[in-house]
């Protein structure tokens, strides 16, 4: 027990630092944790290692969100491009910002509790049939995010295709170590940093107020992510901010402070869901799910009712450290250079890169930041390049 | 910024097709079966060795690969192209290492009949 709680708090820890490293994401940590697995596994027992991951795990869908608020914000130039969150950050409020993702990370919580039963009595009869439509469902979800960009629907489909071109060549790179790093961090992260290098964007003062939202608004974007969460925990390849996209067409139209809380719901939800799903359909559709499903040999009801426990007790920890590093961040990014913070992150994401990839990394990632660069300098939503993960998949499944 | 859309462009379609390039031509290192372990998981590798047994299902053929250093196990996904395995065949594998009920096991995306 005492293991357990020392595991629990270890990956509080390790969730806030992974949580505010930019561009690292939970899978390569998972990944990272399992390979080393055989060294830790001296010290704890499978059970204590997956506690700790999945604290980590849940830690880190709420601590995420600093860094991507804060960090790569693109001037009034690309307005049509930019986040919901940078839009509140170029106003002063990126606190608040944050305060509203993490609103839906918190009901996100209970959240899991109450989908739980409805997945393990309804997933294995769905299941089934959605795995023999797969790539038609996918496709369709796809071609309906692209003629949702009205301005620049061509565009649109052209990076949607170009990242997957990329992502098919990656991934089939056979002398590539982890490929999704410089993958995901070019398109998603180095692109919206070298912007904000290259324009010099000044982030004003911010305010450690909170932003006023209605209740219904957030019930909406809850609603929403019930909706959404399960989305991206069935389909592989779909990202939180597709679904966010897909979820808030269902539930109706919701304003930007909604589509924060949405978004926050959905990361949490689809984390907490994934180890729910692989209790129910043995298939693992997260990094820390995939670790979780190779230590665990059997996994029982009794174990899906302890992970659900560390879940909701990470996660509720997790409200108080989020805010606490918000705050941090909101007070001393606006006396820091940001041209220079932007290019420091940049060189660690570079520097990251050719440990864990080599040096065809180097080339992933210069490839994959000019997708994302056109796509930022076109203004066209970068959810459309999760194409380099969705055209591998749809191939796979067709 | 007009300047810098145009370099992004141009770098993004030539790096792409730089990678589907390299993707068609490089292969991983010939390695011993006796070096693959959990490091090597979802890495690609390469073996030689003979095939001891076969095992054809529906969709999947399992066979046992064995080099002077080990034996490990290969499944080939069916469908896309025909794979004729024989007991006792020299054959080369590239593929992906990964894990199956605690065992580690090869997902062969190319094999080659020596």
């Amino acid at each position: 027990m005492l293991q357990i709680l020392i595991a629990l708090l270890l990956g509080l820890v390790a969730g806030c630092v992974t949580g505010l490293i930019p561009g690292v994401h939970i899978n390569l940590i998972a990944l990272l944790l399992f390979t080393s697995s055989a060294f830790f596994l001296q010290y704890a027992t499978p059970l204590v290692l997956i506690v700790f991951i999945i604290s980590m795990a849940i830690t880190h869908t709420f601590l995420d969100f600093i860094p991507s608020i804060f960090l790569g914000a693109p001037d009034d130039d690309t307005a049509l491009s930019v986040l919901p969150g940078h839009k509140l950050l170029l106003k002063g409020q990126g606190y608040g910002a944050i305060k509203l993702t993490l609103i839906g990370s918190f009901f996100a919580l209970f959240l899991i509790l109450v989908m739980s039963p409805i997945f393990i009595f309804g997933l294995p009869k769905a299941y089934p049939f959605i795995k023999q439509y797969m790539a038609f469902i996918l496709i369709a979800a796809s071609g309906f995010l692209i003629l949702k960009e009205k301005k620049s629907r061509s565009w649109a489909l052209a990076l949607f295709l170009l990242s997957g071109i990329l992502g098919v060549a990656t991934l089939n790179l056979a002398v590539i170590r982890q490929p999704l790093f410089p993958l995901l961090s070019g398109l998603f992260g180095v692109s919206l940093l070298t912007v904000s290098f290259l324009r010099n964007v000044k982030i004003p003062a911010q305010k450690i107020t909170r932003i006023k939202i209605k209740p219904k608004e957030s019930v909406k974007a809850l609603g929403a992510s019930v909706i959404a969460g399960p989305l991206v925990s069935f389909l592989p390849g779909l990202g939180p901010a597709q679904a966010a996209v897909i979820g808030s067409e269902i539930a109706g139209k919701l304003s930007r402070k909604g589509f924060l809380v949405l978004l926050g719901a959905i990361n949490t939800l689809v984390m907490g869901l994934s180890f729910v799903a692989l209790y129910v359909i043995q298939k693992p559709r997260t990094g820390a799910a995939v670790a979780v499903g190779k230590l665990l040999e059997t996994f029982t009801i009794n174990h899906l009712l302890l992970f659900l426990a560390v879940v909701l007790i990470a996660g509720c920890i997790a409200v108080f450290l989020t805010l606490g590093f918000a705050k941090l961040f909101a007070l001393n990014i606006p006396r820091l250079n940001y041209r220079y913070l932007c290019l420091g992150v940049i060189a660690l994401i570079v520097a990251l890169t050719i440990p864990l990839s080599g040096l065809l990394g180097l080339l992933v990632l210069f490839t994959a930041t000019s997708i994302g660069l056109v796509a930022t300098l076109k203004r066209v939503r970068r959810m459309h390049l999760m194409g380099c993960l969705l055209v591998p998949v749809i191939l796979w499944f067709l | 910024m007009q300047a810098l859309l145009k370099v992004a462009l141009v770098s993004a379609i030539i790096g792409t097709a730089l990678l589907i390039f390299l993707s068609a031509k490089l292969e991983p290192r010939l390695i011993s079966i006796d070096r693959i372990d959990v490091r090597k998981i979802d890495n690609f590798v390469k073996i030689m060795g003979s095939v001891t047994s076969v095992k054809d299902t529906q969709s999947l053929l399992i066979f046992d690969v064995k080099d002077e250093s080990g034996i490990i196990k290969v499944i080939a996904y069916k469908g896309k192209e025909e794979i004729d395995l024989n007991k006792g065949m020299q054959i080369e594998i590239i593929g992906k290492v990964k894990e199956y009920k605690g065992e580690l096991e090869i997902e062969a995306s190319s094999i080659k009949n020596l």
